[in-house]
Order: structure tokens, then sequence, then C-alpha cells
């Protein structure tokens, strides 16, 4: 199977642009608003700032650059192109303004209405992504397995954005009663479990490869997680909805905990076989979230079994931002010069001198930032573990700064000029 | 003139892959050259399947060779058997990736 970042089947770099710029802004303001949330980290409650937060951070940065990776990677792993791409603009469009709608609902108590309604946009606009990766698979005769886990991964989203739509209405009208935390479980699981993660694990077996040279690696670990994965996503949201025994719901999440463990051990098989070993910022970024994805998951379920819940959330904690920034900013890092390369300097290889990618970053700021937003996680986990909020203050205005470093980098990829 | 392999070789190696910095011909990504008369015939891999340069890499070697003097048309095959692994750069490469 051939797979590459870039054929003539992936979509035109504007549209992936879109998301990459967007998902880096929401970036932004999502470390602005982490700075207001010092005095909620030793409850589970969410308060509307969290829930301002949570959107901003989850759909506006983590949503954002998936459904971009997506449109860029689909096309060329399942070696034909994306069904529309004006699908694609219209659910960009749709997606911002009804997810703007919703922050505000969830920042103004005068505007709350706006929140089923933001909902409903948002959900519709998730339906059009959707339906156009599903038609777009069913233009194949057959589907490789990265293939396998987009498909599953956007059966989940749509399950898990429907149940986040009737939440919507629910809260919002109270039309009908429903049990709120179950089906909040059940959204955040499969919008988590389900999609981020099985995305995640899906793209992870296209990019390390090809950005550490790996070869000759066993791939066992990943058939496993992908089988378990999918099991206990789906076990999870039915025991969540249906009210299942706790037992069953306990069991769902174990599989999950095995799946996640499967992953990184498949990740640590890639990078033992690697032929390029420099620890530049990228596998530093991967290192890191590996590592922050299986403590986080060891402090979920002590803070589960011991009913800890400052364990709990730095469990949680750890995973939004050691495993999924990481992640995301690691590769931010290595697939926006690509692209932004073949775009404007692959034309002109052979009649004028071009950049190498990692020119097209600024590696010092890189590098300290990478850095900087190892120590900002940290001292906020123990600030959540040891409920000090000035800690978990002092680590957030840490991440803001490194954030705002990425901000600067991407600015500086997207206007990358040839010097003379 | 007959065309010489060294001079194909060394054509190829203006190609350089934008990502690990190196020239193809360093990475040892050229298996071999062959020369009938005006049309060359170059059998060479790619560091990784995945390689996110496939076209575009073939498309530079071909038109790297088809700038020296005396070639007349250019056939480029890429293979993945054997597949390439860091042994095959020279010394060079494999200390600048693998320190």
């Amino acid at each position: 199977m051939k797979v590459s970042l870039a054929t003539e089947m992936a979509p035109p770099f504007a549209l992936v642009a879109h998301f990459f710029i967007a998902g880096v802004v929401f970036l932004f303001l999502s470390s602005i608003s982490l700075l207001f949330l010092s005095g909620e980290i030793s409850s589970y409650f969410v308060s509307p700032l969290f829930a301002a937060f949570a959107h901003l951070y989850l759909l506006g940065f983590v949503m954002m650059i998936i459904f971009g990776a997506m449109y860029q990677l689909l096309p060329v792993v399942l070696e034909a192109p994306i069904f529309s791409k004006d699908f694609a603009y219209v659910q960009f469009y749709m997606y911002i303004v009804g997810f703007l709608m919703m922050i505000s609902g969830f920042l103004f108590s005068s505007l709350h209405l706006l929140i089923p309604y933001g909902a409903t946009i948002t959900y519709l606009s998730m339906v059009i992504f959707c339906v156009n990766i599903f038609l777009t698979f069913l233009r194949l005769e057959q589907i490789n397995f990265v293939g396998k886990f987009l498909l599953v991964a956007t059966i989940f989203l749509f399950t898990s954005v429907t149940i986040g739509l009737i939440m919507g209405f629910v809260m919002g009208h109270g039309s009908f009663e429903i049990d709120l935390m179950a089906w909040v479980k059940a959204h955040m699981i499969g919008t988590l479990g389900g999609f981020v993660m099985m995305v995640v694990m899906g793209v992870a077996m296209v990019l390390i490869p090809m950005f550490s040279l790996a070869h000759g690696f066993s791939d066992k670990w990943i058939k496993v997680a992908f089988y378990v994965q999918s099991t206990g996503v789906s076990l999870s949201i039915f025991s969540f909805l249906g009210g299942f025994s706790t037992l069953i719901s306990t069991f769902s999440l174990f599989l999950i905990a095995l799946s996640l463990f499967a992953f990184a051990i498949q990740i640590a098989v890639m990078l033992k076989s690697r032929a390029r070993k420099q620890n530049d910022y990228w596998v530093k970024n991967i290192v890191f979230a590996v590592s922050s994805l299986l403590i986080s998951i060891g402090l979920i379920l002590i803070g589960f079994i011991y009913d800890l819940q400052n364990f709990a959330l730095a469990g949680g904690f750890l995973f939004f931002f050691g495993f999924l920034l990481c992640f995301i900013v690691g590769h931010i890092y290595k697939i926006l010069p690509f692209l932004i390369w073949y775009d404007k300097f692959a034309p002109l290889v052979g009649k004028q001198k071009v950049p190498l990618l990692h020119q097209m970053i600024k590696t010092k700021v890189a590098d300290f930032q990478t850095l900087s937003l190892f120590m900002a996680i940290i001292i906020q986990v123990l600030g959540i573990l040891f409920s000090i909020q000035n800690l978990f203050f002092t680590g957030a205005l840490i991440m803001l700064l490194s954030n705002v470093l990425v901000v600067y980098n991407t600015w500086y990829t997207f206007n990358y000029t040839i010097k003379e | 003139m007959a065309i010489t392999q060294e001079e194909v070789y060394a054509s190829i190696a203006t190609v350089i892959d934008p990502e690990v910095g190196f020239d193809i011909v360093s990475l040892g990504l050229i298996y071999g050259v062959v020369i009938e008369g005006e049309h060359v015939h170059v059998n060479m891999t790619l560091s990784t399947k995945a390689c996110p340069l496939h076209e575009l890499i073939k498309q530079w070697t071909k038109d790297a060779v088809l700038k020296i003097e005396g070639v007349n048309s250019c056939e480029i095959e890429i293979v993945w058997e054997p597949a390439w692994t860091i042994m095959m750069a020279n010394d060079e490469v494999k200390k600048a990736l693998s320190f």
C-alpha cells in the first residue's frame, strides 16, 4: 500500500489550512480560559466557564486539527479523493458558527439559549463530515487497515454527536428526562475513545514510521488495540445509555485502558526500530505524550478504585494535555511545513534553491516551546494532585506562553519565504 | 561521447530529500543505473513506502538524468525489494541520522 501525505488525491491545501489555522487560534483562546480555572481543580463540578474551556480546547483545537488531518490523510490512505470538497468547506463554516454560539452560551448566562441552537448547527456540520467520509468509503472496493480505523472512528463520531445533540436539547428545553451524567459519559467516551483515539491510532501508523524511518516492525499491538478499543467503546456507550450494571461499564473501561496500553507498546516498538535516531522536538513530544497516556491511565484507575477525585482529575488533565496536546503539537511541526512546502516550494525544485522542511520551523523556539509545555503540564498535574491553586495557575501561565510559541511558529511556517 | 555511470550518479545526487536534508544517492536510494545508448534506466527505492514525496522524487530524478548531455530518454523504476535500511546510506548520512 502506498501512503503519502500529499498526492494528486489530496484536497487543496487551502482547505486543510482552514482547519489548521482555526485549530491553532482556538488553542490560544483555550489557554487563556484555562487561566481562570484554578478555582475548579479540586472538584468534578462542571461550571459554564469549564464547559466553555473544554469545548474551546476539544472542539476548537483537537477536533479542528483532526478534521484537517483527516481531509488530508484520508484520500491518500484510501487512494481515493474525498467525496466532496464543497461539503468540507460547508462543514467548516457551519462548525465555526455553531461552535461559537455554544461557547457564547456557556460564557454569558443571558445567551444560554444559544447552546441548543449552536449544538444543533455543530451537530449538523459534523453530520456533513460523517456523510462526506461515509460516501468516500462507499466508493471503495476494499479498505486497508488504517482505513478501518478511520471508518470506525467516524461511526463513533456520528453516534456520540447524536448523543450530544439530545443532551443539548434536554439542557436547553428540558424536553424529557435523561440521566445526564451517564449521557455525558457516553458522549465523552464516544468522542474521545471512539473518534479521537481511533483517529490518533490510525494516523500514528502512517505518520510515525514515515517521520522516524521505522522499518520491519511488528504491527500486532495496533491490531489488538483496534479490536479491543472498538469493543470497549461500544460496550461503554451501551452500558452508560442503557443503565447497565457498574460491573459492565467498569469492564468496558478496562478494555479501553488495555487498548491504550497496546497502542503505547506499538509506538515503542516503532520508535525502537527507527533509522532516524535524533531526539528532536517531534520525538520528545511523542515520547512525552505516550508516557502521559500511560501515567494518566494509572492515575484515573487509582482515582476510581480509591475514590480520590484529585487523582482522577489529574489523570484526565494528563490525557488531554500531556497526551493529546503534545501528540498533536509534535505532529503540527512535521505536517504543516511539509504541506506548505509541497504547495509553495515543490514547483520550484530544480529551478531555484528551496528550503529543507526543518528550516521552515524556528527550531530553537520549537525546542523551548516543547520543554515549557512539558514543564507546564507537570506543574499543573502537581497542582491538581495536591490541590494547590497557585501552582496550577503558574502552570497555566507557562502553558499560555508555550501555546503562544506554537502560534508564532505556525505563523512563521505559513509566511516562510526563500531568503535571497 | 558515451554517457558514464559517474555522470548519472552525479546528476541524481543533486536531488535532495527535503525532510532528511541529504541527497538520494548518499541516502543509498539508487539501486542501479543501466545505460543503453541514449537511454538511462534507474532502479531506485524510497526510504519508506509512506514517503510523502513519492511521485515528486521520481520526477526530480528523471529530470536530473534528462539534464545530462546525450540522454534522450529515462525510465525510473521504484522497487521495494530489498527494502531500504539505514545501512545502505553512506557513512556521513549514517552518522548524521543515528547520533
